[in-house]
């Protein structure tokens, strides 16, 4: 059980390594999910290790808020994109609607 | 002692570290989303694994039916492909950060009664509600990381920017 405890170990540590290293938008809400996912191991770890099942509505709150989040950037994404956007920080700012 | 359970999930752990390292290299965002996808269904594969085959469902149903359904129907419509992540940076920052994590846990993990009780502050973690609480603290900081991370990544583009 404690290659569980590894295995999100590794997913945090790829999920964060993605939040530094992306350069598109759209992999940076993908290393946020894989720390999702990381956390939902973390705690099939944490209810094997103690049979009690502390946090699992939160976690239920959390992912629905994620899930969203992810979908209204995705949507972002897309719009910015048939705009014809390059995803420069400085057209953004130049940007007057 | 390494019977077949353990070569599963093996398995199992290098499928799914494999499919998230191929987010990163794919070129095509639309084949790192499927990649994504591919890392969910090993993540609820190790859940199955661990025995929770309600949270392994849940995982299934949210996760690779509603949210990764959605990302590869909406960037289907992508057709750029161009490199999205520098891999040999990616693979130093990922081997750094597990291992550290790594080394922090394995630390912190399996005191005995001895040095839980010479130690004050694991002292309160010695009855099983305390350390309960203390892995949800730990659970419940994760999705907040990603968050970090996002807005250090915001401040690198505004100090790039001045």
């Amino acid at each position: 059980m404690i290659l569980l405890l590894y295995l999100s170990i590794a997913l945090i540590g790829m999920g964060l390594a993605g939040v530094i290293a992306s350069r598109n938008i759209i992999l940076t809400v993908f290393s946020i999910e894989i720390i999702f996912l990381a956390s939902i191991v973390l705690l099939a770890y944490g209810i094997a290790y103690n049979q009690s099942a502390y946090g699992s509505e939160m976690i239920l709150a959390i992912w629905a808020v994620a899930a969203l989040d992810a979908m209204v950037l995705v949507v972002i994404y897309l719009i910015l994109s048939h705009i014809g956007s390059k995803f420069n920080i400085k057209e953004f700012l130049e940007f007057k609607g | 002692m390494f019977g077949i359970e353990i070569f599963t999930f093996a398995l199992i752990t290098i499928f799914t570290i494999g499919a998230a390292f191929f987010v990163y290299l794919s070129k095509s965002i639309m084949r790192s989303a499927i990649a994504l996808a591919l890392t969910f269904f090993g993540g609820s594969l190790a859940i199955l694994f661990a025995g929770e085959s309600i949270l392994a469902l849940l995982q299934l149903l949210i996760f690779i039916g509603g949210l990764s359904t959605y990302f590869i129907v909406a960037l289907s419509l992508e057709r750029g492909k161009n490199r999205n992540a520098n891999p040999i940076y990616f693979s130093i920052l990922a081997i750094l950060i597990a291992s550290s994590l790594i080394i922090m846990f394995l630390q912190s993990s399996g005191p005995t009664n001895a040095q839980i009780l010479q130690n004050g502050f694991l002292t309160s973690f010695a009855n099983n509600e305390e350390s309960a609480y203390y892995l949800l603290y730990i659970i419940a900081f994760l999705p907040f990381a990603g968050a970090i991370g996002s807005i250090l990544l915001i401040r690198r583009f505004v100090r790039e920017l001045k």
